[in-house]
């Protein structure tokens, strides 16, 4: 525990030095302050913007922080042989792996966190005086949502990092993220495909093609009336997916990364 | 290899039940996150567009990846910038998409409803009404997407009652939008009022009872934030005041409307040149001139400002029922609609007090107005009467009603006061003080205050030019038959012409006109004038029908 | 006890890409390395050095054959608690101290921080890092030579029985060079095992016990240090050579090498030739002064086995190497 804690550590300080991530931070940062720009519109309409546009900022700053995190955290080690010396100590690949995983994990959290609290902020700030004004906490909500879209994200390039190059992985994970999110079609093709071999693709890409569009929780807290039936059922049950899925892939690239010559 | 085989094998056998548990999960998920509130199903109908609303692929891609919101609000922001320029036809396909993006955000679908009823005119400011049906149409969009909030019900009350005049479906909207936690000053007030202009009077008395009951309780909840306590507090106040004013107006319009005037509309359609067309005409339109909440009308007379609506349309045009919203329209169907308010109504009575307006257009005093006082100019006020100062020096007799005129018009009540005129005891006083005033005398008859020595009325006349020849967007002239209607419905005039006419024109009559069938329970003025595309089309002038 | 390192038959094949056929990296190599040993394993760039290493280390799997480090099979993650590596050129943290550094690494051994903290301190100071404008500086601001104290530190964190050194010296300037050199003998003098991968030979030739030279994958020669180097040839200086000693060493050893003005020449180390020779010398009044037995450098050893000559970066000259490239093709497709 104690290497997988010390590499995660050590994953997240020099993470957080990399100026690209950076970069994309202040960018989201700087964006969420532009959302103080929908003044024209009345108070409801920039509240919703606002919301709508700050969970969506996060959501596309985190998708580059996480995967340009990701698709190198494996790779980099291997070029600049880091991962000789750390290897040659008393450290298994499984710990390894984790720790780089872990350190990733916690770098983008901090990350979509400091986003999410500026855009709660922000959030708040706008409501002061504003008629039925909803709780900014409610956001948090979507912000877990886009976190663990985010862990489920980074483990997919994880597990490709292993066996593929950064550029490749980069295609691959950014082309599954968007399959992934648009799950409800492949459901419905599951549905109502037009032969047997249709509905079977389908139903075996819903059911097994990480499902990132479960963590769209967007619409309900943009539009704060409408009402979710079961919500904390549906939270609850989409972290558990999150964090299974994860559990999945983690273990794949175990199996894979152990038999992996560096 | 850091793993041993044992090792490698638990977490090979590990991966089935994990995965197992992965596609348990989504079966569990995925009818959750398929509810409307989460994902609405026409969020993916932007895949397909419509003709003339298609997204550009990244945008498409954005909003399946995750990014609708994203893309509604760029969308939102974009046709606002075109909203500022004026570039409204711009906006309708943005407002299709946007509603599909993001079916449960309510400021498109009210102010695109709002663009679409009122924000397509022609050069003089007249909407196309072609565009109603698709206004209610999107609106009932929002409505089956957003059934358990208020606010579209709202919209949709607030169009049927503002543009369409339709007040039976107004109160319908209104009544679902009571059903789920409303702002009662917004959809309980409008409510009670689309009441009254339908003609149920006992309905908008209970309701404003409900009004009242529901801001009391608002005002009680400790729940409740300080800006509901605000708005409540003054909405309590406002509603109080409407109930007391329907009990009186309940009471003394059963009275006031006998008997029925005789409105004697009188009209003539000319053509000017194709497609320009003028009404002009004149209605004995009597009003409320003095009011006294006690007592009923006082004073009653000719009055400004009811206006006579005017429809030319397609022949048999009916505002059709739209199933879904489509920003296309039929420019085959051709609709105009306008309204002319009626003025210049007077009257005098002999001894009675009228005011020469001597070169000025209007008397404005509203002191006087209110005691029945009109202003004549120097053509039709020939002959009628002498100055007041000769008038108090014997040049006239002032009738009685004539000094209490005078009085009130000297010496003006409180300006709270309910009253017309001061009590009637006092009259005689306040008018030999007046007698006895040189300086008032010379002010007043210095305002052109004259006593008539014989009766005389004027009736209200109306004139208007419609030009359709700027506009062929809206008025292409496609079909042979049109037909104009010109229709008064005193169901929606103002309250000064209610106090006169009743809730539904009980006192209103006409020989020619009177119109009790085509809105039920209602005595309107109306009438339908078949037109031909040639009579709007042709050459030089002509008088295409005169009622004379 | 048994061997600190214990390679049989060891085999490390890459596939050329787009061919059937395989490159062998390392090919056939037996090699027994005892524990106290400083075993130098010399070689051009290429010829399979770190490929051991790294079998030896667990990071790649052997093809064929075994390899066990202090008596546990390759890899084994107990046996990485007694072990060191320093790789070539290695790279850290280039934002870290190399205190920092090396707390990094002390970490990983499962020392407490603080722990961890107190043994980088000591160290960058046994490697002569502990100055205080050194302290304060991040790698990246390091010389290479910096570089390799800060591996030789992070390799000595565990007080390791066993180091595998790769290239230590390779790229440094002489004064570096000597520095790390004075380190591993220091670590010599401590009794450590090493496993010396390198293609200086001064620095083999200095350091170390026993040496093995290996090109292209196979071990080409191992022994004792002193034993290979052993003279094969004898120095033999006269003064006042007459013309007809001359003529006769000609016949004696036709080989003979005339090193200088002075007289000196150099024969086989053959027992009866030099007594023929010294006999010859008096008969024809000529005076011996020395009779030295030469030592060979391990250049000449090189040079006969390998067929060229080592040069600084650790190519040959003169023997175009085949596997080198093959094997540099084959880290760059993969």
């Amino acid at each position: 525990m104690n290497a997988i804690l010390t590499i995660a550590g050590n994953t997240i300080s020099e993470a957080l030095r990399r100026k690209v991530l950076n970069a994309f931070l202040l960018g989201g940062v700087a964006v969420l302050a532009l959302t103080f720009m929908f003044g024209q519109f009345t108070a409801r309409q920039e509240l919703t913007l606002i919301r709508g546009m700050g969970l969506g900022i996060i959501t596309l700053a985190g998708i580059f922080i996480t995967v340009i995190l990701s698709i190198n955290l494996i790779p980099t080690e291997i070029e600049r042989r880091t991962i000789y010396t750390i290897l040659a100590k008393p450290v298994n690949r499984w710990e390894f792996l984790i720790g780089k995983w872990l350190g990733a994990i916690a770098t983008i959290g901090v990350n979509i966190v400091l986003m999410g609290v500026v855009l709660i902020i922000a959030v708040a700030l706008k409501q002061i005086g504003a008629e039925n004004p909803s709780n900014p906490l409610e956001l948090l909500k979507g912000i877990l949502m886009i976190f663990l879209q985010m862990v489920l994200l980074c483990s997919v390039a994880v597990f490709f990092s292993v066996f593929l190059t950064p550029l490749v992985n980069f295609f691959l994970t950014l082309s599954l993220f968007i399959i992934g999110n648009m799950s409800s079609f492949t459901q419905d093709l599951a549905k109502t495909g037009s032969n047997i071999l249709v509905k079977g693709f389908f139903t075996v890409v819903h059911y097994l093609v990480p499902n990132f569009g479960n963590f769209q929780f967007t619409n309900p807290l943009v539009n704060p009336a409408v009402e979710v039936k079961s919500e904390l059922l549906f939270l609850t049950q989409n972290c558990i997916y999150g964090l299974v899925y994860s559990a999945v892939l983690l273990i794949l690239a175990v199996l894979i990364f152990d038999r992996r010559e560096v | 290899m850091s793993l041993s085989g044992s090792k490698t094998n638990l977490l090979r056998g590990l991966l089935v039940p994990l995965i197992l548990l992965v596609v348990f999960l989504q079966a569990q998920i995925d009818p959750l996150r398929r509810q409307p509130a989460i994902e609405p199903p026409q969020a993916n109908k932007v895949i397909g567009g419509l003709k003339g609303a298609t997204l550009p692929f990244e945008y498409m891609l954005g909003a399946v990846s995750g990014f609708r919101q994203v893309i509604a609000g760029l969308l939102w922001v974009r046709s606002d910038s075109f909203f500022h320029s004026g570039n409204y036809d711009a906006i309708l396909p943005m407002i299709r998409l946007i509603t599909w993006l993001d079916p449960n955000w309510l400021d498109p679908y009210a102010t695109g409803a709002w663009h679409i009823t009122y924000n397509f005119t022609d050069t003089d400011q007249r909407s196309d009404r072609r565009y109603l049906p698709a206004g209610v149409a999107l609106l009932n969009e929002g409505i089956q997407s957003n059934p358990d909030i208020f606010d579209m019900y709202k919209e949709k009350g607030w169009l049927y009652y503002d543009k369409i005049k339709d007040y039976n479906e107004s109160a319908k909207a209104l009544e679902a939008g009571m059903q789920h936690k409303p702002d009662i000053n917004q959809v309980g007030h409008l409510l009670a009022n689309a009441y009254i202009r339908a003609g149920k009077v006992d309905e908008a008395e209970k309701q404003f009872a409900d009004n009242i009951r529901l801001h009391k309780a608002n005002l009680a909840d400790p729940k409740a934030n300080d800006d509901t306590k605000m708005r409540s507090g003054s909405g309590l106040k406002n509603q109080e005041g409407q109930l007391d004013k329907l009990a009186f107006r309940k009471k003394w319009r059963a009275v006031n409307v006998n008997p029925p005037i005789d409105a004697d509309l009188k009209f003539q359609v000319r053509r000017i040149k194709p497609k320009v067309i003028e009404i002009t005409g004149s209605w004995n339109m009597i009003g409320s001139k003095g009011f006294d909440k006690d007592k009923g009308i006082i004073v009653e007379g000719p009055v400004d400002g009811a206006r006579l609506d005017i429809r030319l349309q397609d022949e048999g045009y009916q505002m059709p029922q739209v199933a879904d919203f489509n920003f296309e329209l039929d420019p085959s169907v051709m609709i105009m609609q306008d309204s002319v308010s009626v003025r210049g109504g007077k009257k005098v009575l002999k001894g009675g007090l009228y005011a020469q307006t001597k070169g000025r257009a209007t008397f404005n005093d509203l002191a006087a107005d209110k005691v029945g006082v009109y202003g004549f100019n120097e053509q039709d006020s020939a002959g009628l009467g002498v100055p007041l100062d000769q008038a108090l020096a014997g040049k006239a007799q002032i009738s009685p009603f004539g000094m209490n005129q005078l009085a009130t018009v000297a010496y003006p009540l409180p300006y709270n006061s309910t009253a017309v005129f001061p009590p009637e005891a006092e009259v005689p006083a306040l008018f030999n003080r007046l007698k006895n005033d040189p300086g008032k005398i010379a002010e007043l008859t210095k305002k052109g205050f004259c006593i008539a020595v014989k009766d005389s009325q004027v009736e209200g006349t109306f004139k208007k030019e419609i030009d359709m020849s700027k506009d062929p967007k809206m008025y292409g002239f496609a079909k042979d038959k049109y037909e104009l209607i010109l229709s008064f419905n005193p169901r929606y005039t103002s309250d000064f012409v209610k106090d006169r006419l009743g809730w539904n024109g009980e006192g209103l009559s006409d020989k020619r006109y009177l119109d009790t069938t085509t809105i039920p329970g209602a005595r309107i003025l109306r009438v339908k004038i078949p037109i031909t595309k040639d009579d709007l089309l042709g050459n030089g002038e002509k008088v295409i029908m005169d009622s004379k | 006890m048994p061997a600190a390192i214990d390679i049989k038959n060891l085999y490390k094949q890459y596939p050329v890409p787009l061919k059937r056929e395989a490159v062998n990296a390392v090919d056939n190599l037996t090699i027994k390395i005892e524990e106290g040993e400083i075993f130098g394993f010399l070689g051009a760039n290429g010829a399979g050095k770190t490929t051991t290493i790294k079998i030896l280390l667990g990071l790649i799997y052997p093809t064929q054959g075994e390899a066990s480090v202090l008596g546990k099979p390759a890899g084994d993650i107990e046996t990485k608690h007694k072990i060191a590596y320093l790789p070539e050129s290695p790279y850290f943290y280039e934002h870290m101290t190399a205190a920092e550094v090396v707390t990094f690494y002390a970490q990983l051994f499962g020392l407490k921080r603080e722990d961890a903290k107190k043994r980088a301190e000591e160290l960058v100071d046994f490697v002569g890092l502990g100055s205080k404008s050194d302290r304060n500086k991040r790698i990246s601001e390091f010389s290479k030579g910096m570089r390799q104290r800060v591996g030789i530190a992070q390799s000595l964190i565990n007080n390791p029985t066993l180091l595998f050194y790769d290239e230590p010296t390779s790229g440094l300037d002489a004064i570096a060079r000597r520095d790390i050199r004075d380190l591993m003998l220091q670590l010599k003098e401590q009794g450590k095992t090493m496993f010396l991968s390198s293609h200086q030979l001064e620095d083999v030739e200095k350091v170390c016990h026993r040496v093995s030279v290996i090109h292209k994958g196979k071990l080409r020669t191992i022994g004792l240090v002193d034993e290979l180097l052993a003279g094969e040839r004898v120095d033999i200086t006269v003064s006042g050579a007459t013309p007809s000693f001359n003529e006769r060493l000609k016949t004696l050893a036709p080989e003979a090498n005339v090193l200088g003005g002075a007289g000196t020449f150099n024969v086989k180390d053959d027992a009866g030739l030099v007594a023929q020779i010294i006999d010859t010398a008096r008969a024809e009044n000529t005076r011996i002064i020395s009779i030295i037995p030469k030592r060979r450098t391990l250049e000449d050893l090189f040079v006969n086995i390998v067929g060229g000559r080592l040069t600084d970066e650790g190519s040959i000259e003169g023997a175009p190497d085949v596997n080198r490239v093959s094997a540099n093709k084959y880290k760059e497709l993969n």
